[in-house]
């Protein structure tokens, strides 16, 4: 079937707003094409959601078949709550901490394998492995190694004489918080180094070779044309992982189970507590939909950056 | 990329698929058809009936069981399913099967006390006698594991899951304390002789968690004559007796007779301290016991099992027990097989040797098997079947099965224990914030 | 001016020039041996937990916890793993995994192209607001769906089958590819599409024939992170499976978990299986997976 292509198509793609069999055919086609993507969601996503909605709205104990509406109550219990606020608190320093570190390293391991080293590409390899491995086994590996009597990590700080005790990792509420980030660091820095291994490569030689020139030094070529020619790639890193570490629920829960003491507990790790042991559906599910504002905010963010970046294309 | 780079990777990748898809299917598959509901029957008239349980430590143990009820099933002419749950899984399969209303039609359970409070359980009172009987008579802790603070008896007890307190003969002895210890004042000493932080060797390892609280915390609560409940199931918290007993306790952190660790220890702490040589005393259920007799029998030869002295009643002990209880589902249309499960798990033929297959996990509670062999002639079985058994109580034993008591044990016991020793709130403090947990609960539960 | 000042002018110039050249020479020189330096220290971090994990696997700590854990030994032994096969299921773990795996990454990859290739090509009303909202569902906590997820199937009388399973995994594995797929498929010029309009093929011809041949890197890096991603998964398996022939590998693994005892060994042993179908993945397909990264980030 050919199409009344021809002499009436541009080639122009920036053409908006055409009428006409053409442009209908085409929106017909893109929602055909959607539509399996689109049925998927709504039914598997948007179904559950809406429940859990309705479900905060709810005063709804595990197993009882009553389930009286309350309104607001459950969301004013948590803001009225301490526990809540420090699960707040928590979430922030998790997020910013790791996010933090896994930027700074990841900025500085792109940088080096940036250079012509040998076996650039073994060091990558490596680098990878943390990204690579499934997290459940790397989280239970790291929980075997800050173990307080038999860890290896204990071993070498007593040996190196680094400690002259036993360091509790996970167990001291100082340490226990600095301990998850650095697993979180570890399982997720390669992120970093790739995304921005990838970003310096595009930025041009001649900036370069002009910056040197010019008479910069290895610090001022870095802030002034590194830096701002990755700033995108950057940005949209960091924002995206910010929105998957703000979320992650698995490290912290096998790691301390948001303890000790809620030194570690954050808004995922809080609604599994209060529905799943503490029996109140309800009011778990009102925590994860208390965490949606900010993720929203964190989304739009980045969508925006990304489209932007899109009409450039 | 180069093309042919590609068309090598694109073979690798479909070949790899296709070497994955080969082994699923070449493995046992899975059954193609879900799961219906238990009343459902799959196109026959064979009943379908499901049992839901505990995985044991010892695999010997589970396939027993899991023997028995299928054993059941050919007996009685049903078909049976069996699932059995890790201590992390199963209490929250459980929440989350009555939360769907998709219940098993038995279950072995340790948290009763909410089948019941979400209108599960089977009243059994018949079930219960008839069993009693075929075993000799019911111990005396039957009787506050399997009936509701009402008196409905809802639950049939499998077993006895006692803590035991278990010494270190050798370290004891080098400091010149012989075993069995008899009273408080004794074990207070005695911790302080053998106490030698400096060398990194403790008098006891008791976590400052929710994990093991019933037999540590709870116990020392005990000792100095509190309780947690009256008779009527009202909580009886805030006494001066129980805060006597926190005290104690948590001074043995303070005083250093405890690693520092103990905060954050969760249920395999007090497991490691003693298995890596670090403490003179825990108190546990058999997992270290059944660790050291398949891994260090050494240390096994030197540890002793007795209960706890009260202070209180210099001369006699207090112990918590918790007990394995089957429950029926009150709304399965299959009410006559699950008790035909429950009569075969604790039938005289059976039962024995399931006893037996649980290791040192497992003690009788009916009074006929307490002079099986396997109890009387093995060492240590014979100090926990003779030193604690005969004093051993469950926590609610006072006031039979109360979801209270199973809500203040989630997190109120952690966040007592740590205001106490991380967060140095006094002990008055720390007891008033388990005490309104309590009185939260109860309202939760409209009791 | 005169020459001499010229002259001497100049020659501070030069020598101040050479002085600055000396002093960035050092700097590049100290720069780069930190870097390497860095960069040794951060090898040494990525590899020492699977290292231990495997010394540990091969050879199983006993339950009494040995002080002096085993940092390199040459008295190796299978036992954990035999143990993990004796005792357990573990291929049909694997193979449960393989095929949720393997399944959810074609059904997604397909579905997701497809929306892709929509979103970034034809154009219609609420194509951007479409696009956030795919992007919107993968960034939604699974915490809060889990339990409604479970409601929603048991209504539907489908917990305990593996292919439920699968089509949960589709709820994040197809947005996260419609992203990725999306930024592939805006690196392709329009002018190729275009140009096979010209010469009369339909949408679907140029889709198909043009387009995807064109995305096969794209689409190749999709399926392994889709594939990645249901390998790894946990929350919903452990939530939705309940007979133990049919669980996962993630589900197995927490198995070996009693409550107060933890067979290292055998967890250790369990986590080098689990993990190096993946590794082995991950090498070869490595430049793929790089490229598949950086092409989201930089192409948006």
């Amino acid at each position: 079937m050919a199409l009344r292509v021809g002499a009436r198509r541009s080639a122009l793609p920036q053409v908006w707003g055409r009428q006409g069999t053409l442009a209908r055919d085409e929106a017909a086609f893109g929602y055909l094409l959607l539509l399996p993507a689109a049925l998927l969601i709504l039914v598997l996503v948007g179904v559950p959601f809406l429940n859990a909605l309705w479900l905060s709205f709810h005063k709804k104990l595990l197993g009882a078949t009553d389930a009286p509406w309350i309104g607001l109550q459950n969301y004013a219990t948590l803001i009225a709550d301490l526990v809540f606020w420090q699960a707040v608190k928590n979430t922030f320093v998790f997020t910013v901490g790791s996010i933090g570190s896994k930027l700074v390293i990841g900025l500085l391991i792109a940088l080096v394998l940036n250079e012509a080293l040998p076996m650039r590409g073994l060091w990558r390899s490596i680098v990878m492995l943390p990204y690579a491995m499934p997290t459940l086994v790397s989280v239970l590996v790291w929980k075997w190694m800050y173990n307080d009597v038999a860890g290896v990590l204990n071993y070498l700080a007593t040996t190196a004489h680094v400690a002259d005790h036993q360091i509790l990792w996970l167990g001291d509420p100082s340490i226990a918080m600095p301990a998850v980030i650095a697993v979180n660091v570890w399982r997720g820095f390669p992120f970093f180094v790739i995304t921005i291994l990838a970003g310096l490569q595009t930025v041009p030689q001649e900036l370069y070779d002009a910056a040197k020139v010019d008479g910069a030094g290895v610090w001022a070529r870095f802030a002034q044309v590194t830096l701002p020619g990755i700033l995108p790639v950057l940005a949209v890193t960091t924002l995206f992982s910010a929105i998957l570490t703000f979320n992650d629920f698995s490290i912290i829960w096998i790691l301390t189970q948001g303890g000790p003491g809620n030194a570690t507990n954050v808004l995922a790790t809080l609604t599994y507590k209060i529905a799943i042991p503490g029996l109140e559906l309800g009011k778990g599910v009102a925590v994860s939909v208390l965490m949606l504002p900010i993720l929203v905010l964190m989304i739009v963010f980045l969508n925006r950056f990304i489209s932007r970046r899109e009409e450039l294309a | 990329m180069a093309l042919r780079s590609r068309r090598a990777f694109l073979l690798t990748a479909t070949s790899g698929i296709g070497v994955a898809l080969l082994a699923a299917c070449s493995a046992p598959s899975p059954s193609a058809g879900p799961t219906s509901a238990p009343a459902s029957a799959s196109g026959g008239s064979r009943k379908q009936v499901t049992f839901w349980g505990r995985q044991q430590f010892l695999p010997e143990s589970n396939d027993y069981l899991t023997e028995s009820v299928k054993l059941a099933g050919q007996k009685g002419g049903f078909d049976v399913s069996v699932q059995l749950f890790t201590n992390d899984e199963h209490p929250q399969k459980e929440v989350v099967a009555m939360e769907s209303g998709v219940v098993p039609d038995i279950t072995y359970t340790y948290a009763p006390a909410l089948w019941d409070q979400n209108g599960y359980a089977l009243e059994i009172q018949s079930l219960y006698d008839d069993i009693g009987k075929s075993g000799g008579g019911w111990l005396d802790l039957a009787d506050g594991s399997s009936k509701t603070t009402a008196g409905k008896r809802i639950a049939v007890p499998m077993n006895t899951e006692p803590w035991f307190v278990h010494f270190r003969k050798d370290k004891f002895a080098e400091v010149g304390v012989s075993m069995p210890i008899k009273t408080w004042d004794e074990m207070m000493s005695a911790f302080q002789k053998v106490n030698k932080p400096d060398e990194g060797f403790y008098a006891f390892d008791g976590q400052m968690t929710e994990a093991d609280w019933v037999g540590n915390c709870l116990q020392f609560m005990w000792a100095f004559g509190g309780r947690l409940f009256d008779k009527e199931g009202t909580p009886t918290i805030n006494t001066p007796q129980n805060i006597a007993g926190v005290k104690a306790y948590t001074d043995l952190f303070k005083n250093k007779m405890m690693p520092a660790s103990v905060v954050s220890q969760k249920a395999s702490g007090n497991n490691e301290a003693w298995l890596s040589g670090q403490v003179a005393g825990v108190s546990n259920p058999g997992s270290i016991v059944l660790a050291m007799r398949k891994d260090n029998k050494d240390l096994l030869a030197n540890t002793y099992l007795q209960a706890f002295p009260s202070q209180v009643k210099p001369g006699s002990f207090v112990q918590t027990a918790g007990a394995a209880t089957l429950i029926i589902n009150k709304k399965s249309p299959n009410l006559d097989e699950a008790m035909q499960i429950a009569r075969m798990i604790l039938a005289p033929d059976r039962y024995p040797t399931q006893l037996e297959k649980a290791g040192s996990y497992w003690f009788p509670i009916l009074k006929n098997y307490l002079t099986l062999p396997f109890f009387t002639q093995d060492e240590w079985n014979k100090e926990v079947a003779e030193n604690i058994v005969p004093w051993a109580l469950p926590a609610t034993a006072d006031t039979g099965l109360s979801p209270i008591f199973d809500d203040i044990t989630i997190s109120a016991t952690n966040d007592m224990l740590q205001a106490i020793t991380v967060q140095g709130k006094s002990v008055e403090e720390g007891v008033k914030i388990l005490a309104d947990a309590a009185a939260a609960a109860k309202a939760k539960f409209k009791l | 001016m005169s020459t001499a000042s010229v002259l001497a002018d100049r020659a501070r110039q030069a020598s101040a020039d050479r002085w600055r050249v000396r002093v960035q020479r050092v700097q590049h020189v100290g720069f780069r041996a930190f870097g390497w330096l860095l960069l040794a220290i951060v090898l040494v971090v990525a590899l020492f937990p699977p290292y231990f994990m495997t010394i540990t696997a091969f050879h199983p700590p006993s339950l009494s916890f040995s002080r002096t854990p085993t940092l390199f030994s040459t008295d190796l032994s299978l036992r954990a793993f035999a143990e993990l096969f004796d005792k357990y299921p573990y291929l049909q773990w694997m193979a449960n995994t393989a095929l949720v795996s393997v399944c959810s990454t074609i059904f997604s990859v397909t579905v997701a192209t497809l929306a892709a290739y929509s979103l970034s090509r034809l154009r219609y009303r609420g194509r951007s607001t479409l696009s956030s909202a795919v992007f919107f569902v993968y960034l939604f906590p699974s915490t809060l769906l889990f339990i409604p997820m479970f409601i929603v199937l048991n209504s539907l009388h489908m917990l305990n089958w593996l292919p439920a399973l699968i089509a949960v995994y589709l709820t994040f594995s197809v947005p996260f590819s419609v992203w990725l797929l999306k930024a592939y498929f805006l690196s392709i010029p329009r002018e190729l599409e275009d140009a096979a309009q010209v010469d009369g093929a339909t949408r679907w011809q140029s889709l198909a024939l043009v387009v995807l041949p064109l995305a096969a890197p794209g689409i190749a890096v999709a399926c392994i992170y889709a594939f990645t991603l249901a390998w790894n998964e946990y929350l919903y398996a452990f939530t939705l499976l309940g007979d133990q022939e049919k669980f996962t590998l993630a589900t197995g693994l927490t198995k070996l978990i009693f409550g107060d005892v933890f067979l290292w060994g055998m967890i250790m042993a369990g986590g080098v299986m689990m993990s190096a179908p993946l590794l082995i993945l991950y090498f070869v397909a490595q430049r793929y997976i790089v490229a598949g990264l950086s092409a989201g980030a930089i192409k948006g």
